[in-house]
């Protein structure tokens, strides 16, 4: 009894092994899973090729890779890890898909000076979108509300999630997470938020992972990603 | 339901048999020798095996990654006896699980097995019985109770299984997306009624199981008074 139901599931397992064989696997940061989603059919509309989509956070994804995770894109959140992973050997064809952009949603930007509002960042230490609202905290002009009530978020989505579900009145976000609820902040207030793109070691030799990449820097996609609220490239 | 949620649920509930099935034959043995000595090898053991309740689930997952790589022993190992990666598979999930839900069925048995008299076993073995049949022939049936138990909280502790499964699956659809790890790409991609559709399918499920193995624990009590 026992050995017949370990060999029906062996049976129903086996399949599982060939799935998704020609479909290109994109280890995606947490933050541009929903666009690429969204861009996904149109990907597979002009090239007959899939998209298997696989999301965690930048250093999530890092750790992966490095102990073998079978992914053959990296779309990272920022542009230290895939240099990292090329400088070991894991990647090549380094180069920039997008820019995130930074915003308040909650209030105006002379709230950041109010003590008295709640603010919720991305952590600092682990989000890219973190990094860059701290420093945009550190100005001069907002020295005045360093005694507020600041949450951190794990990642720019939580720290987004924080404000939507009204828990704080502020929050620094990502244009491609608020839409038009947000302010924008100006660009030269934090470092770029470059993110970079690699193609990883298991697709060294498939000419669709370098495809995939053009693609993605066409101008049509890039209007699309501008509409999604990402800035170009420099 | 998606083909993905399909596959996930799937997924979800071949990890959790498989699992299931290995603790059961693992933990058998090993909650019976807990039961029987006592020193400091099988407390040490005992607290190995109740770590799992401790440890963060990301920091185990960390070590199974380390511990899995294939570049790691296990992990070179795996690939010379099977010729396939272990890291990121199926397989890897299971050994993860394994690990994981490790005390949610050794614990129950253990308490079962402690509570089996040790003269009804001294009597059968008078009677000539010999240890494996003393087994089959007086614990199993005193303690088939427990082992529902311990196999229910080992399914249902594998299928809520959430922070290992993320740390060395790599979120593979169809691979290794799970329901949890489904359920948290859902969340994290702001699609919140796909969230909740599968987050209410398994607040009922867990309910269901736990509600059934309960109702169970009832009539025993009932017919012992």
């Amino acid at each position: 009894m026992r050995s017949t139901w370990l060999l029906c599931l062996f049976i129903t397992l086996a399949p599982l092994n060939g799935w998704a064989a020609e479909s290109l696997r994109i280890a995606v940061a947490a933050n541009f899973r929903v666009v690429l989603e969204q861009l996904a059919p149109a990907y597979q509309k002009a090239t007959g090729n899939n998209l298997t989509l696989s999301s965690a956070s930048t250093g999530v994804l890092y750790n992966q890779i490095r102990h073998g995770a079978p992914f053959d894109v990296l779309l990272a959140a920022d542009s230290a890890t895939p240099a990292a992973l090329a400088e070991q050997g894991l990647g090549s064809s380094h180069r920039c898909y997008a820019l995130g952009e930074l915003v308040l949603v909650g209030g105006e930007l002379d709230a950041l000076a109010d003590p008295g509002k709640s603010l919720a960042i991305a952590n600092p230490a682990t989000a890219p979108y973190g990094r860059a609202a701290e420093e945009v905290l550190q100005r001069p002009a907002f020295a005045a509300g360093h005694g507020r009530h600041l949450v951190r978020g794990n990642n720019a989505v939580q720290t987004w999630q924080f404000w939507h579900s009204g828990s704080v009145e502020l929050a620094l976000v990502p244009r491609s997470l608020a839409q038009e609820a947000g302010i924008p902040i100006p660009r030269g207030w934090y470092s770029p938020l470059q993110q970079d793109a690699l193609i990883l070691q298991r697709a060294a030799n498939n000419p669709a992972a370098e495809g995939f990449l053009d693609w993605l820097q066409s101008p049509a996609i890039q209007a699309e990603l501008g509409q999604a609220g990402y800035g170009r490239c420099p | 339901m998606s083909p993905a949620e399909l596959d996930a649920i799937y997924l979800t509930l071949a990890l959790a048999g498989t699992t299931t099935l290995i603790l059961i034959l693992l933990g058998t043995p090993l909650a019976w020798w807990l039961s029987r000595r006592s020193g400091n090898l099988p407390a040490l053991v005992e607290a190995l095996v109740a770590m799992p309740l401790i440890l963060p689930p990301t920091v185990l997952g960390f070590y199974l990654l380390l511990m899995l790589a294939p570049d790691s022993a296990i992990g070179r190992l795996w690939q010379q006896l099977t010729g396939n990666q272990l890291a990121f598979s199926f397989s890897a999930l299971v050994i993860g699980s394994v690990i994981y839900s490790l005390p949610f069925v050794v614990q129950p048995l253990q308490a079962a097995f402690t509570r089996v008299p040790a003269s009804l076993l001294q009597a059968a073995a008078t009677l000539g019985a010999p240890p494996l049949d003393q087994f089959r022939s007086i614990v199993l049936p005193l303690c088939r109770r427990s082992f529902l138990v311990a196999a229910c909280l080992g399914f249902a502790h594998t299928v809520g299984e959430f922070g290992v499964i993320l740390m060395i699956g790599g979120n593979i659809p169809g691979e290794t997306r799970v329901v949890s790890v489904a359920l948290y790409d859902y969340v994290e991609s702001l699609q919140f009624a796909e969230a909740h559709r599968l987050a209410v399918g398994l607040v009922l499920f867990s309910l269901a199981l736990l509600f059934l193995l309960y109702r169970g624990n009832g009539r025993v009590r009932a017919v012992a008074s």
